[in-house]
C-alpha cells in the first residue's frame, strides 16, 4: 500500500514537472485601462509577462506627449490548469505604469521593453485617444452602403449602425447589454432592418477633438430605392431613455433614477440613385429590375381546340419579386397568333425563390405546334443595360375539334364584353376597423370576485334551506302523533286562558281537561275523558319525575274537588296558577 | 334580490369604473387613434413614409388605450389592423389573438388573422386535431370568457330555482326535469370552460415572434447553440410551457420544435 502510494506521488510530482518544464512560450502583453482620456487624467498601462522564471523590470521610452512612470511593485501570480487530463503550470508577472497624458489628439503609448529569461521583448504600441472626455453624443444613428450608385429598384446592401456612448458612473459600467435596454422599442422603428445586434465597443472622435466610447451596434438590410435622387431611407428613428443618473434598488439592481430623452435618424446616405436609362428599353418591359429567368409550364399538353390549357410561367432570380409582374401575354405576338389569351395583368404569387403566375389560354387551331418560347425583359443592373429572357418553348398537340364557342370566345376577350366566370372574392387584404367608439372603449376583462363567491354558495344554502323546511312540513303533515306532539302546549294554554273567563265546575273542568289533554296530546294516548288514575299510571310509566307526578296528581285531586264538590264558584287564580306551574314542569320533562 | 346579486355580479365581472375625465380622455385617444388611421389610409399609395407616421401614431394611441385599461376585442383588432399595415406581423397576429380570446366569433377578425398569417414567411404545420376540438367544443371556442361566464352564472341560477320550484311539485313535471337537467348542462359545460381557460392561462400561454431573425437556442442564455440551422421569423406561433428563466422564454412550436428565446423578441397573449 504505502509502495503503490509511494509510486503515485513520483507519477504527480513526475509529470507536474514535466508540464512545468513544457510550459508554453514566454508570453507579453500590454493593455490600457481606458483608450480614451481627458488631458491629465490618469490610464493605467498594465504589462503581463506570462510563463517567465526571470524578469527584469519593463522599459519604456519617454514621450513629450505623455507622461509614463512605473507604479508600485510588480505582482506575480501562478497556478495550474487541467485540460482534458493535461496539467499546466503557469506563472505571471503584473507591472503598472501611470499614464497621464498632457496632449490632446490621437496618441500613441510606446512599446515597452522587457528582459525575461535573458531574452528581450517588446510590446505592440498603443493608441490613446485624449480628447475633451466623453463628450460625443450619446446616440448616432447612420446607415451605410456599400455601393455609392445605384439604380432605381436596384437592391442595395446597407447597414444600420446604432452607436450607444458607454455610461460610466464611479466604478461603474454598463454593459451592451444593458445599454441596448435604454432603447424604447416602441418609440424606434428599425425600419427594413430590423432590431440591430450588438457587435463591438468602439472608440469615436469627433471633429470638434471629443472623443467617446461607444458600443456598436449593427444590422444589415437591403434597401430597394423606388425613385431617382438622394436615397430614401423610410421612417428609420432611434429613441433611447439616456441615463443621467443610475442607484442601486434594495436587490442589487440598477435602477435609473434620471435619465434624458434621445432621439436619432440616420443622416443623408452617400449614394445616388439613377434612374433606368430610356435606350435601349424594350416594348415588353414592365419595370423587373435585377436579373431573371423565365421557365414556363403547361397542363394539359394534349388537346382539343378551344380546350383551357393552363400555363404557368415562373420567374427567378435577383431583385425584388414582389415587384416582378407577369409579361403581357396579349402582347406576344407569337403567343397571340396561335392562343386566345384573356388580356388582364395576371396576379402571381411568391413561392420560394420564384414568382409564379398562371393563366388558362386555348389554342385557336389544330395546326398550333407548340407554345412559343415566352420574353420578359428586365434591366440588369451589372451590365446597366435591358436584357430579356426566353422560356422553353412546350410541344402541343392540339386536335381539331369544335370551334371556339362564343362563350370560350368570351371569357378570353372580357375587354370587350362582360365576364362570364363567377365573381370570386379576394383572399387578399385587410378588412376594415372598428369605429363604434362604445364598442371601443368597452372593457370584457372579467374578474372573479367575492359576489361570485357569494352566488356559487348562496344559491345551494339557501335551496337546502328549503329542503329542510319542507321535510319539516312533511312529518308533520304524515305524523299525527308528532302534530300533536308539537301542539300540546299551545293547545293546553289556550284551555288555561279560556278558564280564566269560566267559573265553578266548567273553570275546572277546563283546568283538568287542559292539564290532561296536554299529557295525552304529548304522549299521543287516546285524551277524552282521562281520570286522574289514568294520568297518574302514565306519568309513573314515561318515568316522570315524582315530584312532577306528585303536583299533577294534587292538582288534579283539587281539580275534582272543585268540579264535584263546588267548593268555589270561580277557579282561584291559585289554581290556575298551579296548573300553568305543572304545564311548565311538564313541558321541561323528559316524556318518552 | 336577484336583480342586486346580479348586480353586484356585473359590476365585479366588468372591473372598477373608470372616472369620468378618465372615460373623456380615452375617447379623445381613440378619436386621435381612428384620424390617424383614417389619414394614413388616404395618403397610403401617394406618400408612403407620411402614411407609415400616421400608422404608427394610430398604434401608438391604441396602444394608450389598451395601456389605460380598456381591453376588448374590437380594439386589439384595429391594432393588429395598423399593425399590419406598418409591416409588423408579429404584432399584428399577437394583436388578433388576443381579440380573437375576447371575440371568437367575430367573422372580420377570422378573416383578418388568416391573412396576416398569410404574410408570415414560415409556414409551421398546425396538428390536425384542433379543427375537430373545435366544432366538438363549439361553445369553448365560439363564445368569448365574459359572455361564457354570464352564461355559466345564469344557467346555475336557473338551474336552483327550478329545483326549488320543483319542491313544492309532487311529481315533479316532465318539462320541469328537463328544464333542470338542460340548465345544470349548461351551467357545467361553461363553468369547465371558463375554469379550464383561467387554468390554462397560468398553465400554458401562446405567444408570437415579434423580432426577425431569430434563433432557436438550446438553452436560457446567448452562449448555448442554436437549436436549428435556421432563423424564424417575424409572426410564428408558438406556446410556452414553463415559467421563464431570467430573461428566457423556452417556446413550442405548432409542429413540436421546441428552444429558447429571449423574452423580448416575442409578445405573449
Amino acid at each position: 500500500m504505502t509502495n503503490r502510494a509511494t509510486l503515485l506521488l513520483t507519477a504527480t510530482l513526475a509529470g507536474l514537472c514535466a508540464a512545468s518544464a513544457s510550459a508554453g512560450a514566454i508570453q507579453v502583453s500590454a493593455k490600457l485601462s481606458s483608450v480614451t482620456a481627458r488631458v491629465d487624467e490618469e490610464v493605467v498601462l498594465t504589462v503581463t509577462i506570462r510563463d517567465a522564471q526571470v524578469v527584469k523590470t519593463p522599459i519604456i521610452q519617454r514621450v513629450d506627449t505623455m507622461q509614463i512612470a512605473l507604479v508600485g511593485l510588480p505582482s506575480r501570480s501562478s497556478g495550474m490548469n487541467i485540460d482534458n487530463g493535461r496539467v499546466q503550470q503557469w506563472n505571471e508577472w503584473s507591472y503598472r505604469f501611470s499614464v497621464i497624458p498632457k496632449k490632446m489628439g490621437r496618441l500613441t503609448v510606446p512599446g515597452v521593453r522587457v528582459r525575461a529569461d535573458n531574452k528581450d521583448y517588446t510590446t505592440s504600441p498603443l493608441t490613446l485617444v485624449v480628447g475633451r472626455g466623453e463628450s460625443g453624443k450619446p446616440l448616432i444613428v447612420e446607415v451605410e452602403t456599400t455601393s455609392r450608385e445605384a439604380y432605381v429598384e436596384e437592391p442595395i446592401k446597407a447597414t444600420l449602425r446604432i452607436w450607444l456612448r458607454v455610461y460610466r458612473q464611479d466604478d461603474l459600467t454598463l454593459n451592451p447589454r444593458q445599454m441596448w435596454s435604454i432603447v424604447d422599442g416602441r418609440a424606434s422603428d428599425f425600419g427594413v432592418f430590423g432590431e440591430p445586434a450588438y457587435v463591438d465597443m468602439r472608440v469615436r472622435e469627433e471633429s470638434d477633438g471629443s472623443a467617446a466610447s461607444y458600443y456598436v451596434f449593427e444590422k444589415e438590410g437591403t434597401i430597394y430605392p423606388d425613385q431617382p435622387g438622394p436615397l430614401k431611407l423610410g421612417d428609420i428613428h432611434v429613441t433611447v431613455n439616456y441615463p443621467q443618473f443610475l442607484s442601486q434598488g434594495v436587490f442589487g439592481d440598477l435602477q435609473m433614477t434620471r435619465s434624458t430623452r434621445i432621439a436619432g435618424v440616420p443622416g443623408t446616405v452617400n449614394i445616388v440613385v439613377k434612374p433606368l436609362p430610356d435606350d435601349g428599353r424594350p416594348a415588353d418591359f414592365n419595370g423587373a429590375v435585377g436579373r431573371f429567368t423565365i421557365a414556363s409550364s403547361a397542363t394539359p399538353t394534349s388537346v382539343t381546340v378551344g380546350d383551357p390549357i393552363t400555363l404557368t410561367l415562373e420567374i427567378r432570380g435577383a431583385g425584388r419579386l414582389e415587384r416582378v409582374s407577369a409579361p403581357l401575354l396579349s402582347k406576344v405576338e407569337s403567343l397571340s397568333r396561335e392562343f386566345k389569351i384573356p388580356d388582364e395583368p395576371l396576379a402571381g404569387k411568391i413561392r420560394g425563390d420564384a414568382k409564379v403566375f398562371t393563366q388558362t389560354i386555348r389554342a385557336a387551331n389544330d395546326s398550333v405546334k407548340e407554345i412559343p418560347p415566352i420574353p420578359f425583359s428586365f434591366f440588369d443592373t451589372s451590365t446597366g443595360r435591358f436584357e430579356t429572357a426566353y422560356s422553353q418553348p412546350i410541344p402541343l398537340k392540339v386536335m381539331a375539334g369544335n370551334n371556339l364557342s362564343l362563350s370560350q370566345v368570351v371569357e378570353a376577350e372580357p375587354a370587350r364584353t362582360r365576364p362570364a366566370k363567377p365573381i370570386v372574392e379576394r383572399n387578399e387584404g385587410l378588412l376594415a376597423n372598428y369605429i363604434d367608439d362604445a364598442d371601443l372603449l368597452k372593457t370584457q376583462r372579467i374578474e372573479f370576485g367575492w359576489p361570485w363567491a357569494a352566488a356559487g354558495l348562496g344559491f345551494p344554502l339557501a335551496y337546502m334551506g328549503l329542503v329542510v323546511v319542507q321535510r319539516r312540513n312533511d312529518r308533520i303533515a304524515g305524523d299525527s302523533a308528532y302534530r300533536r306532539r308539537t301542539r300540546a302546549e299551545s293547545e293546553a294554554r289556550r284551555r288555561l286562558s279560556a278558564a280564566r273567563s269560566l267559573a265553578g265546575a266548567p273553570a275546572a273542568s277546563q283546568l283538568a281537561a287542559a292539564v290532561t289533554g296536554y299529557l295525552a296530546d304529548r304522549l299521543n294516548v287516546p285524551g277524552e275523558a282521562m281520570t286522574r288514575d289514568e294520568a297518574r299510571r302514565l306519568l309513573a310509566d314515561k318515568n316522570a319525575n315524582p315530584t312532577v307526578a306528585a303536583e299533577v296528581d294534587g292538582l288534579l285531586a283539587d281539580l275534582e274537588l272543585a268540579q264535584f264538590a263546588g267548593l268555589a264558584a270561580a277557579p282561584s287564580s291559585d289554581l290556575i296558577d298551579r296548573a300553568t306551574g305543572c304545564l311548565d314542569n311538564l313541558e321541561s320533562e323528559r316524556l318518552r | 334580490m336577484m336583480i342586486s346579486l346580479l348586480t353586484m355580479l356585473a359590476l365585479s365581472a366588468n372591473g372598477i369604473s373608470t372616472a369620468p375625465s378618465s372615460i373623456e380622455h380615452q375617447r379623445q385617444t381613440l378619436a386621435a387613434a381612428k384620424q390617424s388611421f383614417d389619414d394614413a389610409a388616404k395618403i397610403g399609395s401617394r406618400d408612403p413614409d407620411a402614411a407609415r407616421r400616421g400608422y404608427q401614431n394610430a398604434a401608438n394611441n391604441f396602444e394608450s388605450l389598451i395601456d389605460s385599461g380598456v381591453e376588448n376585442g374590437k380594439l386589439y383588432y384595429n391594432l393588429g389592423n395598423t399593425y399590419v399595415r406598418l409591416g409588423k406581423i408579429g404584432k399584428a397576429i399577437a394583436c388578433y389573438r388576443r381579440a380573437e380570446r375576447l371575440s371568437p366569433g367575430d367573422a372580420n377578425l377570422v378573416e383578418n388573422l388568416r391573412f396576416a398569417r398569410s404574410l408570415q414567411q414560415d409556414r409551421i404545420a398546425q396538428p390536425a386535431t384542433v379543427d375537430a376540438l373545435r366544432y366538438l367544443l363549439f361553445w369553448h371556442y365560439g363564445l368569448p370568457l365574459n359572455l361564457r361566464a354570464w352564461a355559466g352564472a345564469s344557467a346555475y341560477i336557473a338551474l336552483w330555482l327550478l329545483l326549488a320550484i320543483g319542491l313544492y311539485f309532487r311529481p315533479r313535471p316532465t318539462a320541469l326535469k328537463w328544464a333542470t337537467a338542460s340548465c345544470a348542462l349548461v351551467a357545467v359545460s361553461l363553468a369547465a370552460s371558463v375554469a379550464f381557460d383561467l387554468y390554462a392561462g397560468h398553465a400554458s400561454r401562446a405567444g408570437v415572434l415579434t423580432a426577425d431573425s431569430v434563433i432557436l437556442r438550446k438553452g436560457n442564455g446567448d452562449s448555448y447553440e442554436p437549436r436549428f440551422d435556421y432563423r424564424f421569423s417575424d409572426g410564428v406561433e408558438f406556446t410556452v410551457d414553463e415559467p421563464p428563466r431570467g430573461d428566457w422564454i423556452h417556446v413550442r412550436l405548432a409542429d413540436g420544435k421546441d428552444g429558447w428565446i429571449r423574452r423580448d423578441q416575442a409578445e405573449l397573449i
